[in-house]
């Protein structure tokens, strides 16, 4: 009985190193490959997020090459992830969408995914860029804070929950369709 | 009793121990976040919010090849350096430069010279701990290329294996001078390939355009300059830098090349890297100079 006990409390000691692990992005490695035409780009990577925090991923591209992005993020965010990419030769900004949107559309956010009618299935969001001279991307991933919870005593201050999760970038590329290589 | 108290006191201490490195490791997060929950203070590193991208050797010779250019083994460093490697920095380099040299072979379909720098790859692998990448189901699928897989389908999954492991495994400053050596070693072949300037070139915007590349390399080693391995490549990489400092970024004033097709969004295009030929002249002497520091050749 004294043994059992023991073997408890030394797992509920260390259940904080398993969820801590949950937040690890060995997992993502899946949605990191190619996907015809498109060939996997090693500048994919994948990043532990915090709630509260902006991330920024540095891309360049390569005149001669068609890019795709893709983006997942852990289900801990519930997909409050709000997604902005800059063209760092003109500092203009060529995206600006949530994780997700009420209508789930095709180009109206970035994690959730949308009903595909030509081929009759659901299917993940990707962007599609076309350098026409080499340039570089700035991704800017920002993690919303999760919502506070709420108390009915004036006297409990409100709770931010703080959660940690992966986000992952992947780059596919192809040889550009109107490439002068 | 007592034994059994041991090891909860032991329990208590592994579990604080573990749970704390954890949190520190993370990717960097350290900073003065408060977690009203638990009231357990994150430190946020801000430098570690950005992340650095750097194409694989692969991405250049894609080019090289449909660039014209010809196939030479002159141009890979040569197998007995790999015996020159003595710290863990130069071997991990060393792994780098001999890898973007499979990459090269692999690019142009060399099988036989494939062989012997996987050889060496797996050498240097085993010495710089990741010998385990290299399977025996892999090792198996190198001897089926042809009749199964293309020799630089092989190559490009071990090199995907490369990376995983080391993300996996934490080892960032690895993953970074594995990066320097490939990059350095590609760029070395394709100048040397190139051989002379010429205006309007592909090959030569190609060159060019790695000032992007090479920032973000840069970028991304200064963030773990604390380590000592990392700040002495950085002064390796310093003539190079001299030279990409100097090259101009200039706005294109009516750009032409612009076709698009479906969905995708057009970005660059309105500014354009220009080199010269004092300028080609001068860099290619320079990656000549720190490659072969790096490659261990006394060429």
């Amino acid at each position: 009985m004294k043994s059992k006990f023991i073997h408890i409390i030394v797992i509920l000691l260390l259940l904080p190193l398993f969820s801590d692990a949950q937040a690890k992005c060995s997992d993502f490695f899946k949605y990191r490959r190619p996907e015809a035409p498109y060939e996997y780009n090693d500048q994919s990577s994948s990043a532990v997020c915090v709630t509260g925090q902006t991330y920024e991923f540095i891309l360049p591209l390569t005149k001669g090459k068609d890019y795709r992005l893709k983006f997942y993020a852990a289900a801990v965010f519930n997909n409050r992830i709000n997604f902005k990419i800059i063209d760092q030769s003109n500092h203009e900004t060529v995206l600006d969408l949530p994780g997700e949107s009420g209508s789930r559309e095709e180009g109206s956010c970035v994690l959730a995914d949308f009903w595909n009618d030509d081929t009759g299935k659901s299917k993940h969001p990707y962007f599609d860029f076309y350098p026409v001279t080499s340039t570089t991307l700035k991704i800017i991933i920002e993690v919303l804070p999760a919502p506070q919870s709420e108390s009915s005593d004036p006297n409990v201050k409100k709770q931010t929950k703080m959660n940690r999760g992966c986000v992952t970038v992947v780059v596919l590329d192809k040889k550009a369709d109107n490439t002068s290589f | 009793m007592k034994t059994h108290f041991k090891f909860i006191k032991f329990g208590i201490v592994l579990s604080m121990l573990i749970y704390f490195s954890a949190c520190e490791n993370d990717n960097g997060n350290n900073g003065n976040e408060t977690d009203s929950l638990s009231g357990n203070v994150i430190e946020i590193n801000e430098d570690n919010l950005i992340t650095y991208l750097i194409p694989s050797p692969k991405d250049m010779f894609a080019f090289t090849k449909d660039g014209n250019l010809e196939y030479s083994d002159i141009v890979l460093n040569k197998k007995e350096n790999a015996d020159k490697f003595l710290d863990t920095k130069s071997k991990e380099v060393g792994f780098g430069v001999y890898s973007a040299d499979l990459a090269y072979v692999a690019a142009f379909n060399q099988t036989s010279t494939a062989g012997e720098y996987l050889k060496i790859v797996e050498s240097l692998s085993d010495k710089i701990g990741l010998g385990s990448v290299f399977t025996e189901k892999l090792i198996g699928r190198f001897k089926e290329v042809g009749s199964k897989d293309s020799l630089l389908k092989v190559t490009n999954d071990t090199y995907y294996d490369i990376v995983k492991y080391l993300e996996e495994n934490g080892r960032n400053t690895s993953l970074s001078l594995i990066s320097v050596g490939g990059w350095v070693e590609s760029l070395y072949i394709v100048t040397v390939l190139q051989g002379k300037f010429e205006e309007d070139n592909n090959i030569i915007q190609l060159i060019a355009d790695q000032k992007n590349i090479f920032e973000n390399l840069i970028l991304s080693l200064e963030q773990k300059e604390s380590d000592p391995n990392i700040s002495e490549i950085l002064n390796d990489l310093k003539p190079i830098k001299k030279v990409y400092d100097e090259l101009e970024v200039i706005k294109i004033e009516n750009p032409t090349d612009y076709n698009p097709t479906g969905s995708q969004i057009m970005v660059g295009g309105t500014t354009k890297i220009v080199i010269t030929k004092e300028q080609f002249i001068k860099l290619k002497k320079s990656i000549a100079e720190v490659r072969n520091n790096l490659a261990g050749s006394s060429v």
